[in-house]
């Protein structure tokens, strides 16, 4: 399928966000201050 | 009267939304070292290199085998490899070419070695030509561009054994955007850095980034991709002219692991519809 030049960067900046959303979604984020940030296991590792 | 935007000024939107974009990432990258070093802003949310998408690579293995993740990283950085990922999976070395703070500070750099060289020759004064950048010589390339491999291959495993990032201290990015030069080891970096992308094109991105040799191999597989007309295609080589990369003979490198997507190739392409963007 032919996409047109001019939609490339909306598509590369979109994927780039929802890739970095999903990541977020998972767990994977520093959590609260005060709490260990290096340590605390993804809430998706968590639901098991 | 039908009015309809000539390929030219459709050609020259695309190159300045590349710049406008690079130029938000360089700046959104400096916001984020600047929100570091105000005081009181380091306990919040990890440091500057939580948010660099390498730190990921380099804390992966530790994460996965002890459970924790090296100093100065946390599961940001695996959020952030994820979206780098994501577009590589997508376009390849998009990011490269588009979105790295690095790349763009290289390409300004690059820029105003030309401009700083510039020469006007012939009479009519129209004609220009600069020293700057200079070309390496074809027989080191080749080992050159390996190079950045032997960085990622030194730097994985090294990070199993390390308490910080391994490239922590000699990373440009850090160097450039962290505001916060504290060991003259990385002040050495920031200026090899600013030379070396002066003299040549996107000297890091080609013989040194570890990120870029990570994701040089999403450019063989990823759906998004330039393809070329062979029929309309004459070989002029304009496009290989221009290649920020150095690419050689582009219309049959287009899969190229060097490529930064950068699509500079398709704009200067004097024949519309040779290189054409496809998905799939």
């Amino acid at each position: 399928m032919e996409i047109k030049p001019r939609y490339y960067p909306s598509i590369i900046l979109t994927t780039l966000i929802l890739f970095t959303a999903l990541g977020l979604i998972l767990g994977f984020r520093p959590g609260h201050r005060g709490q260990e940030l290096n340590t605390r296991p993804p809430a998706v590792i968590q639901m098991f | 009267m039908k009015s309809s935007t000539s390929p030219k000024k459709a050609k020259k939107s695309l190159s300045s939304t590349r710049w406008t974009l690079q130029i938000i990432a360089l700046f959104s990258t400096a916001l984020i070292g600047l929100r570091h070093i105000l005081p009181g802003e380091s306990s919040r949310g990890g440091s500057f290199d939580t948010f660099c998408p390498f730190g990921g690579i380099e804390t992966l293995w530790p994460y996965l085998s002890t459970g924790t993740t090296l100093k100065t990283t946390n599961l940001l950085n695996f959020s952030i490899l994820l979206g780098v990922l994501g577009v590589a999976l997508l376009a390849g070395r998009a990011f490269c070419g588009w979105l790295c703070p690095v790349g763009t500070t290289q390409d300004i750099m690059t820029d105003l070695g030309r401009r700083l060289t510039r020469k006007e020759s012939g009479r009519s004064g129209k004609r220009t030509s600069s020293m700057l950048p200079l070309s390496i010589q074809h027989r080191w390339e080749p080992w050159l561009r390996k190079l950045k491999y032997l960085v990622l291959a030194v730097i994985v495993p090294a990070s199993s054994w390390t308490v910080f990032p391994p490239l922590r201290e000699i990373c440009p990015a850090r160097a450039l955007f962290s505001f916060q030069l504290t060991a003259p080891l990385l002040v050495s970096v920031l200026i090899l850095f600013l030379v070396s992308s002066l003299l040549v094109k996107r000297f890091s991105c080609k013989y040194l980034c570890p990120l870029g040799a990570a994701l040089a191999p999403f450019n063989k597989i990823a759906p998004l991709r330039l393809t070329i007309n062979q029929e309309s295609c004459t070989g002029c080589g304009r496009c290989d002219a221009e290649c920020p990369m150095d690419i050689e003979d582009i219309p049959q490198n287009l899969r190229s692991a060097e490529c930064s997507q950068c699509l500079i190739c398709q704009e200067t392409c004097a024949i519309q519809d040779t290189l054409i963007l496809k998905l799939g």
